[in-house]
């Protein structure tokens, strides 16, 4: 039963820090809606690497799970060493009764059997990126579907999990049912994103509008499909948030992602997310010549965490300010340069938790019981 | 008590409802009411790399931004 204590619990869970560490800004692909700007081929020294893991380990505690979460550029471009190397310095902690969890987001295209072994015994959570059908992926993620397509299938054959986000752009919102179809019929989770509206391929950015009506038409195909077995998110995150009385565990409703996130870049600089390191007004510092608790007190950290839901306009007053939160800080800084508006999709989203709150209203009414 | 029986609060701040979750018209719906029914759902929501757990915007479940 979902109740108040259980709530709480996951409030105070959801307290720690994760970092997101880009071992690696070069990527072996050059995706047409890429956000990451400059791409430098230097792995990140093993002693940038034991300072981050040791600082939010210990930063977060043993009552907390500290995940990291490790992006790039190309992740795996790293190399398997280095991620043996990650995972001893972690097992130093986890011996003194730390909990840890590893996530990778990765094009795949450089997977192998030797990291599928190793992330199936170290338990990382795997994400990949997945346009949809070979012809919508092809078109702008340099003709690598087939490779990714395989080895996500043959990830998950030998037991690893991954998960999928699907970007959204104008060249490829007439075909949300197709790429539904694409994703059930495989049995792949998936998440739809808009691309982020970054004025470098301002061809591709949804309008509001578009992005509701997509997002409209992909929660109606889902929520009535008997044949689907999938999680479809946005769709199952905003229902979630509904049962969770606002608790919305995705980045951008968070309120201020920096309560839970930090981005750590090869040469040790710190910044929000990965979406502002091409912004030097961002960053917060940088880990080899600052310590954890000095990051985390950082004037640029405490400037950039006064952005909540009280200090948007629009938000104030706004319906769904519990479930939304201002949305993401780096949407609202890309159209508007400046992070203290809200989120430029906030108009689709306000829309879309209008209309499913209404439609899991519905069901469950038509479902009460006679008491 | 039956493990489809839920407590959720939707519009009205203080409503309790009591619902029967094969009644539901939505098989997607079902299937997070019934996930919720599970006791270890705490567990799955922090715990675990599952569908429940923190997530950002790319595919890893975890929270990190995709691209």
């Amino acid at each position: 039963m979902l109740n108040n204590k259980i709530i709480n619990q996951i409030k105070k869970n959801i307290g720690a820090i994760t970092p997101i560490i880009e071992p690696v800004t070069l990527c072996n692909l050059s995706c047409s809606y890429c956000f990451v700007g400059e791409k430098k081929s230097s792995n990140m020294e093993f002693s940038i690497l034991e300072k981050i893991i040791s600082s939010v380990i210990i930063h977060n505690g043993k009552d907390s799970i500290t995940k990291f979460i490790w992006h790039g550029g190309e992740p795996l471009l790293a190399g398997l060493d280095f991620y043996m190397k990650v995972v001893d310095f972690q097992n130093n902690f986890k011996k003194d009764g730390y909990r840890i969890l590893n996530a990778i987001q990765t094009n795949l295209t450089l997977l192998n059997d030797e990291f599928i072994d190793f992330f199936i015994k170290n338990e990382f959570g795997v994400g990949t990126s997945l346009d949809g059908t070979k012809e919508l992926h092809d078109k702008n993620r340099c003709n690598s579907f087939d490779k990714v397509f395989k080895n996500l299938h043959y990830a998950k054959s030998k037991g690893l999990h991954v998960g999928v986000i699907c970007i959204l752009t104008k060249e490829t919102l007439p075909h949300i049912e197709e790429i539904y179809s694409f994703f059930r019929d495989n049995n792949i989770d998936f998440t739809l994103s808009p691309v982020i509206p970054n004025s470098r391929y301002s061809e591709f950015i949804l309008t509001t509008d578009e992005y509701y009506i997509a997002l409209k038409q992909l929660f109606d195909l889902w929520y009535l499909d008997e044949n689907c077995k999938i999680r479809v998110n946005p769709c199952g995150s905003i229902i979630q948030s509904i049962l969770l009385k606002g608790i919305n565990l995705s980045c951008i409703h968070s309120e201020n992602c920096l309560n839970h996130f930090l981005t750590f870049l090869p040469n040790g600089d710190v910044f929000p997310c990965n979406r502002f390191t091409d912004y030097e007004q961002f960053k917060i510092g940088n880990i080899s010549n600052m310590t954890f608790t000095e990051i985390l007190k950082s004037e640029k950290r405490s400037e950039l965490l006064s952005r909540t839901i009280e200090t948007i306009n629009a938000c104030r007053k706004c319906e769904f300010r519990q479930y939304c939160k201002g949305g993401c800080m780096n949407h609202a800084y890309e159209f508007y340069q400046t992070i203290y508006e809200r989120d430029y999709y906030c108009q689709s989203f306000f829309k879309i938790f209008q209309y499913i709150n209404e439609k899991v209203n519905v069901s469950i009414n038509k479902a009460k019981r006679q008491i | 008590m039956e493990t489809n029986e839920l407590i959720i609060e939707l519009k009205e701040p203080n409503l309790n409802v009591n619902i029967d979750i094969e009644r539901i018209d939505s098989p997607a719906l079902q299937r997070i009411l019934r996930e919720f029914s599970d006791p270890e759902i705490v567990t799955k929501m922090y715990d675990k790399h599952s569908d429940w757990g923190q997530q950002g915007q790319c595919g890893c479940v975890m929270g990190c931004l995709g691209g």
